[in-house]
């Protein structure tokens, strides 16, 4: 098979797999190896598709050949798909002729299983240590690594890359079950915890006082998966509510130290199966909780605040057609107006239409004088949503908190905007 | 009052800004007397360089934070901002100490939207420059580029830390740089044609862009948004664009068509191509 048409088929099996993320290596460059490659921090788009995603890395499986079944993947045994292999070598070339005319950032490796996990994931750590050991290759790596695979094999993979990353899946337990019959969650959690362990220990052993204290001339160790861990939930292919979905994202933030969670609408793949829905779910689901995370993560908010149960009068659900931090505040109409000239940090990060840029701006300009309207127009604040829930020196809501249902129906986009997204 | 001119050289050297902005400061020379040159276009009436203009304090303290901002801003083809950075200085120099914390100041504001304009330039330069092998060398590569400020001098010695181990050059209409693997050597501007005109490399690429693309979440608007049509001309996948978004349509019903098959239970077959082992066994 021609490498062209395995680069179709096995970029083509990689596209359900959402992380672009390339930043959080830390600072490293080419100059003193003589090799090629550099992490700065922040990652860079080096392409974007007409699904307005960006192109950062070089996102493809070693092989979509798997003995696993999963239902929502295109990739499971039962599904009638093409299928090819890249040898190593192959992977590591494509890596380097892309990298050396600027078309990516790195590589995101990631495959199907092949006999058994170990097997598998031993190839995927050979690319990534040729591309680091014998090519002197500095750019961003991530892989994903099977949850089944041995612990030197993990212990190896994030001496390599940047990034290692185990798939949840699923929100729930019984959507694994019934979806992805071989995987099992305590497997999945346990190879999480390991991760974690590994890089919180790494962190500490590359302590200046850790090293000091060892044994002279002790150099700091490698670092292992500098850019920590990420996770990917499936949405819509199971019947898991939004509550539970931000509830599994809040323990894996908690408990393995998650650098992100993806959401992964599911998307219609060839030779469905009938245990999924018909339809995807609308674009827009993702979106609000790629939302309602950063809520979680940024604001401060809990997954009780952000999708009230039915006890507090809540579907499980976010709405659609608002955003979940506008939703908040047209619940807690008695929380506003927020006043800009005084009130703390926290409560400025709850004023819809601000975000923790624009709150900052606000804290650092008014110790220079009172804030006007005009000054928010000059922060660029979406004025339509910030006014009705902010009082300055010269504006006040008045009664416009009074009746949170007219102040939504004011400012939820026209339902022609939705139908867009629900494309 | 005398009227003075002052003219940055190359426009968006900040020693040289620097060196004029302090010769006016030192000599009291109001914003609105100084007349800055920039480029072709020069002052009807003669006047006096600002460099001439007679010391009669102290170089006002200036805070570190305006020429880390300055060095940004001169990046800039706005013909107004070396006036603009001036008249900040100068407000600075005459009592408004804290001057750059006002962001809801007007010049400030401006100074940030200009530093901000650069800011993603320089990204997108770093994100777009497409290189070319050069026929007949090793690990040899020239890109064609074309960014809206004047900002290859900012943004070359990311190339070098990028690509040490690799000679390159990347050309733009009024300034070019090539790196040898050891030091980066600037030169004036060059032509499209001095750079490769194909690679066969961007073959492979478009078949990558084409096939990580999911047609059924298709969103030009977001596309156009991160990446400007006026650097569509660098990149080679683009030329794809027309045909995947005209496409995407007809993809996703043929996917969804194909659902009511009943899928096989197994693979059908064994590996016939040259993989390293049978992947199945």
């Amino acid at each position: 098979m021609q490498l062209r048409q395995k680069l179709a088929i096995l970029a083509d099996a990689a596209k359900y797999d959402a992380s672009c993320a390339s930043s959080g290596a830390g600072g490293r460059n080419s100059l003193k190896s003589g090799g090629i490659g550099s992490t700065e921090g922040m990652g860079i788009c080096h392409s974007y598709t007409p699904d307005g995603r960006c192109v950062s890395l070089l996102k493809i499986l070693l092989t979509n050949f798997c003995i696993y079944d999963c239902v929502y993947c295109v990739n499971r045994i039962s599904s009638d798909v093409p299928r090819a292999r890249f040898t190593v070598e192959e992977a590591v070339q494509l890596t380097l002729d892309f990298y050396k005319r600027n078309y990516i950032e790195g590589l995101f490796l990631s495959s199907g299983i092949i006999r058994n996990g170990d097997y598998t994931m031993e190839r995927m750590v050979e690319v990534a240590r040729r591309l680091r050991e014998e090519h002197r290759f500095a750019g961003y790596i991530h892989l994903k690594t099977i949850p089944e695979a041995s612990p030197e094999l993990l212990a190896l993979a994030g001496r390599y890359a940047d990034r290692l990353s185990i798939n949840i899946e699923l929100p729930t337990e019984a959507g694994l079950k019934k979806l992805a019959p071989e995987k099992k969650l305590p497997g999945i959690r346990a190879a999480m915890g390991e991760v974690r362990t590994r890089i919180e220990e790494n962190r500490d052993a590359r302590k200046p006082a850790a090293v000091a204290n060892a044994a002279p001339k002790r150099r700091k160790p490698p670092r292992y998966a500098p850019a920590g861990q990420s996770t990917q939930m499936i949405v819509g292919a199971d019947d898991a509510d939004d509550r539970s979905i931000l509830s599994t994202s809040h323990g894996l933030y908690r408990d393995f130290g998650m650098r992100r969670v993806y959401y992964s609408g599911f998307s219609p793949i060839q030779d469905a199966s009938a245990l999924l829905p018909v339809k995807a779910p609308p674009l827009l689901r993702e979106h609000r909780l790629y939302q309602a995370d950063w809520l979680l993560r940024f604001y401060d908010y809990r997954v009780e605040e952000i999708v009230p149960d039915a006890a507090g009068g809540g579907s499980g659900m976010l709405d659609l057609d608002i955003d979940p931090k506008l939703a908040w505040a047209l619940r807690h109409p008695d929380a506003f107006p927020v006043n800009l000239d005084t009130a703390p940090r926290e409560l400025l990060l709850r004023v819809p239409g601000l975000g923790v840029r624009n709150v900052d701006r606000i804290i650092m300009s008014r110790r220079h004088g009172r804030l006007r309207v005009h000054d928010l127009a000059r922060l660029r604040a979406p004025l339509q949503k910030v006014l009705p829930f902010v009082q300055l020196i010269d504006h006040h809501p008045r009664r416009r908190l009074d009746d949170p249902a007219v102040l939504r129906a004011q400012l939820a986009p026209k339902p022609r905007q939705a139908d867009l997204f629900a494309a | 009052m005398t009227s003075y001119r002052a003219r940055i050289d190359p426009p968006w050297s900040l020693d040289a800004w620097r060196v004029a902005a302090r010769a006016g400061l030192r000599a009291g020379v109001a914003p609105e007397n100084i007349d800055w040159e920039d480029d072709a276009q020069s002052a009807l009436l003669p006047a006096p360089d600002l460099s001439a203009a007679e010391a009669i304090r102290e170089a006002p303290a200036v805070p570190a934070a305006l020429f880390e901002l300055a060095g940004t801003v001169l990046c800039h083809r706005d013909p107004q901002r070396q006036a603009l950075l001036y008249r900040i200085a100068w407000r600075i120099a005459e009592g408004e100490r804290h001057l750059l914390a006002r962001v809801v100041d007007p010049d400030v504001r401006r100074a940030f939207e200009l530093a901000k304009a650069v800011g993603r330039d320089t990204h997108k330069m770093k994100a777009f420059v497409r290189f070319r092998e050069v026929p007949g060398e090793t690990d040899a590569f020239i890109a064609w580029f074309e960014p809206a400020h004047r900002i290859v001098d900012r943004v070359a010695p990311f190339f070098a830390r990028r690509f040490a181990g690799m000679r390159w050059a990347i050309l733009t209409p009024d300034r070019s740089v090539a790196w040898d693997g050891e030091a980066l050597a600037f030169g004036p501007g060059a032509q499209p044609e001095d750079a490769p005109s194909e690679d066969a490399r961007e073959d492979l690429w478009r078949t990558y862009y084409a096939n990580i693309f999911n047609p059924a979440r298709l969103n030009p608007r977001m596309m156009r948004q991160e990446m400007p049509q006026s650097y569509w001309k660098h990149l080679p996948e683009t030329h794809l664009l027309p045909e995947l978004i005209r496409t995407a349509g007809e993809r996703v019903r043929a996917m969804q068509e194909r659902e009511a098959r009943a899928p096989r239970r197994r693979v059908r077959g064994r590996v016939t191509d040259d993989t390293e082992e049978s992947p199945c066994a």
